[in-house]
């Protein structure tokens, strides 16, 4: 009997339900243990080096050596000493989390899987003599190279420093110090210490993570509301719509955040007037300009793929979508060959997000194997993205797509008969899927980091 | 070097080389150590009150306490340690070499499957002694050990060369946990189960290793049927596969 059957015969049996909680994932005790062997021979040799342990750079380099086997060197090249996850941060902010809880360390990379992990801060790239550099001067040969170092945040119309984003209006858009500052200005909004409404900017997609924004703004009306606060949640989007999930947080903004949610679409012109006294403005859907000052100011910046790559001519920085266009059959670079660019730095049709930053390298890693063995590419590659958005402490939502390859467009698309070609999100939150959301997390992070 | 200059240095080196014989004893007279060990020389014969100079305290540092003097070895070098009493000097040589290393520091292997441990620097006659011969068997030939699982479990092996002492543990996982095949057939599009079934299908929302083909086809046909697709991730997720690509996961995942 498989979960479902067995969940249908329960709710028609009268007594299961006390039952449930310890049978329903009972196979999650199952994920820390499995650490499968580097094969020692696979007769596929290279020398692969990776930039950037987040979500897609460590799973690319936990696949390279699982598939490729022990001839296959990888070097991975981060500048941080662990990894504190993205997903699941704004779980910080209502304290159910902390940070520490978030940590990843490379040891099972190191040690198990016989990366070359190098502490270092990649500067820029000589793809004529197929090095990499770092600040301080080494640098590092490959045969392919891999970038996966993430987005780097713009600064915002008025602001003069990114420090300020350190010290006073964190965006907390890249999980660390700064999402614990979000968390500290939150408390004093509780302690009376500050005072005034949280505001959330969104800025113009793409952006990292489509549904994050709308979370955020869903978990923070959600602790205000449990700890009876009166402020608001206004969230000012560059956008015309809620871009993801739509029916969703439509609801939970109309719905249970009704209240503590004000919501303000094609918001444009955004300017930080005052960092101190957190003073924004933006012109509105009627084309007024319009003032709002602050209790607690999270402006999310536009993003966009390291200006190191621009240097390297991997993407144009003049172009809207400020990421590097690849071919998605291997990721390697249009533009560069021999470099390949996976995660959020990449441009194309999915979304930036862990889960696919995860599936786009696998995909990588087949195709790097198969081109050092001059294999013809997998030619009909799939991904999937799965996302679950916390509503309030207790409840969540998720959305769920697969992308399948269109060789005319050599783009990855969702399939007509994956719901009319487009996402599935469910119609309603859940604790079901809060619980579910708790082990997504742990078997994603589990795929990558173990 | 003219003669008579030469037969002045014997008049002088003289004196000393007889007062040398007369020094006080040291034992061992000289020490070969890896960085953090710590050893001891013990002097006797000593005449008077004890002196100790050391040529090179970065490499090791040497403290003297009564007769005896308590090394500790610092980095990979060489230092004199000279103690000098009423009657003469006596050196002790100490060699730091590097401690020998065992890579990798842990192994995870699959029932039959084999697995080599490197050893390097090693000093003197390296021995190997596993803590369960149930689960791993073991084979030494020169700096190389390879490792055998045997059975579901753990065990440890221990490493030792004249200087160090090394200890890997090995987990062998059961057959159900792999041996993986290493087919490449279908792995890459089966590959999108992992990020909530665990690599390889290893476990998460439910563990998928170990069942059949037809097992895994059959209830991924049955989520595609499943008109109520938006009320269940698993249901959502299939919808985006052809039956072949179906076929295809479900045959890899039963033998990956
Ligand atoms: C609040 C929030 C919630 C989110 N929730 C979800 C979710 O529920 N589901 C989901 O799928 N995604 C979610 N995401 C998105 C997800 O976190 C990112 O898409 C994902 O981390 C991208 O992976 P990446 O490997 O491209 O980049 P990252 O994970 O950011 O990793 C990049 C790494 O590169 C390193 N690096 C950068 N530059 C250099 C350099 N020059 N030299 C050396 N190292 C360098 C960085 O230190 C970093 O470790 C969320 C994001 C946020 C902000
Ligand atoms: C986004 C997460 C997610 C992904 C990706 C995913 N699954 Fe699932 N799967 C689930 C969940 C959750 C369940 C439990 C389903 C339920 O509640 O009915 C499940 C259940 C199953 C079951 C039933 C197991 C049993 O014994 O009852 C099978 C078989 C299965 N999945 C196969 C797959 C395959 C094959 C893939 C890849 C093509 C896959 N899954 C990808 C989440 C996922």
């Amino acid at each position: 009997m498989n979960r479902r059957q067995f969940l249908e015969a329960l709710s028609l049996s009268s007594l299961g339900f006390m039952a449930l909680p310890s049978l329903v994932r009972a196979d999650e005790e199952d994920i820390a243990s499995a650490l499968f062997p580097v094969p020692t021979y696979t007769g596929i040799s290279g020398t692969i080096v990776i930039v950037g342990g987040g979500m897609a750079g460590v799973t690319l380099a936990k696949y390279l050596r699982l598939w490729g086997g022990t001839g296959v060197k990888v070097t991975l090249i981060e500048k941080a000493p662990s990894y504190t996850s993205n997903i699941m941060s704004n779980k910080v902010l209502t304290g159910q989390m902390t940070l520490a809880d978030l940590n990843y360390v490379y040891d099972t990379l190191k040690n198990h899987y016989g990366v070359q992990v190098v502490s270092g801060t990649v500067t820029g790239i000589d793809s004529g003599d197929q090095t990499v550099a770092l600040a301080g001067g080494a640098s590092y040969g490959y045969d392919r190279l891999v970038l996966a170092p993430g987005l780097e945040f713009d600064l915002l119309d008025g602001m003069e420093d990114a420090k300020e984003y350190d010290t006073d209006i964190p965006h907390a858009w890249q999980a660390g110090l700064q999402t614990q500052l979000l968390r500290d200005q939150l408390l004093e909004l509780k302690s009376g210490a500050r005072s005034g409404d949280v505001v959330i900017t969104i800025p113009k997609a793409p952006y990292r993570c489509p549904p994050g924004p709308y979370e955020r703004a869903c978990v923070v009306a959600d602790w205000q509301y449990q700890n009876n606060l009166s402020s608001q949640v206004i969230v000012l989007d560059a956008n015309a719509d809620i871009l993801v999930e739509r029916d969703n947080f439509t609801a939970a903004f109309n719905g249970a955040h009704g209240y503590t949610v004000d919501y303000r679409p094609g918001c444009k012109d955004l300017k930080i007037v005052d960092v101190m006294s957190r003073t924004v403005s933006y012109v509105d859907v009627d084309n007024k300009k319009q003032n709002v000052t602050a209790g607690v100011l999270n402006p999310i910046p536009p993003q966009r793929a390291p200006q190191w790559l621009a240097d390297a001519k991997l993407y144009n920085p003049d172009a809207e979508e400020r990421s590097v266009p690849v071919n998605v059959l291997s990721y390697e670079s249009t533009r560069v060959p021999l470099v390949h660019v996976i995660g959020d730095a990449s441009l194309t049709t999915q979304p930036k997000a862990g889960h696919i930053g995860n599936q786009q390298a696998k995909t990588c890693a087949d195709a790097i194997l198969r081109l050092l063995q001059n294999q013809p590419l997998d030619p009909a590659p799939v991904t999937n993205s799965a996302c679950y958005t916390p509503i309030t402490a207790t409840t969540a939502t998720w959305l769920s797509a697969v992308y399948q390859y269109d060789a005319k467009t050599g783009t990855m698309f969702i399939p007509s008969q994956h719901n009319g070609g487009g996402a599935i999100s469910t119609s309603e939150p859940s604790t079901d899927n809060y619980k579910d959301m708790q082990v997504w997390f742990k078997t994603l992070m589990a795929d990558t980091f173990t | 070097m003219s003669m008579p200059k030469k037969l002045a240095l014997l008049v002088l080196l003289l004196p000393l080389v007889a007062f040398e014989a007369l020094a006080a004893k040291v034992s061992p007279s000289s020490l070969t150590m890896v960085p953090g060990q710590k050893s001891t020389v013990a002097v006797s014969s000593v005449s008077g009150s004890l002196t100790l100079t050391n040529s090179n305290a970065q490499v090791a540092s040497a403290v003297l306490s009564g007769n005896k003097i308590q090394v500790t070895a610092n980095a990979v070098g060489s230092a004199n340690l000279s103690v000098k009493d009423k009657k003469g000097t006596v050196t002790v040589k100490v060699t730091v070499k590097p401690a020998m290393t065992v890579s990798p520091t842990s192994l995870t292997l699959a029932v039959n499957q084999k697995a080599t441990l490197t050893i390097s620097n090693p000093s003197g006659t390296i021995r190997v002694s596993n803590s369960d011969t149930s689960k791993v068997a073991t084979s030494l030939s020169g700096s190389t050990i390879t490792v055998t699982g045997k059975a579901a479990g753990t065990a440890t092996l221990t490493i030792k060369d004249s200087l160090t002492t090394r200890k890997v543990p090995v987990q062998v996982t059961s057959s159900s946990g792999g041996p993986i095949t290493g087919t490449t057939e279908g792995r890459l599009l089966a590959s999108n189960c992992f990020q909530c079934h665990g690599t390889y299908g290893s476990g998460g929302f439910e563990k998928l290793l170990g069942e059949t083909e037809a097992e895994i086809y059959e209830e991924l046909v049955e989520y595609q049927e499943d008109p109520d697709f938006s009320t269940d991730i698993m249901a959502a997720h299939v919808q985006g596969y052809t039956d072949a690509q179906l076929r295809a996961i479900a045959k890899y995942l039963a033998k990956p």
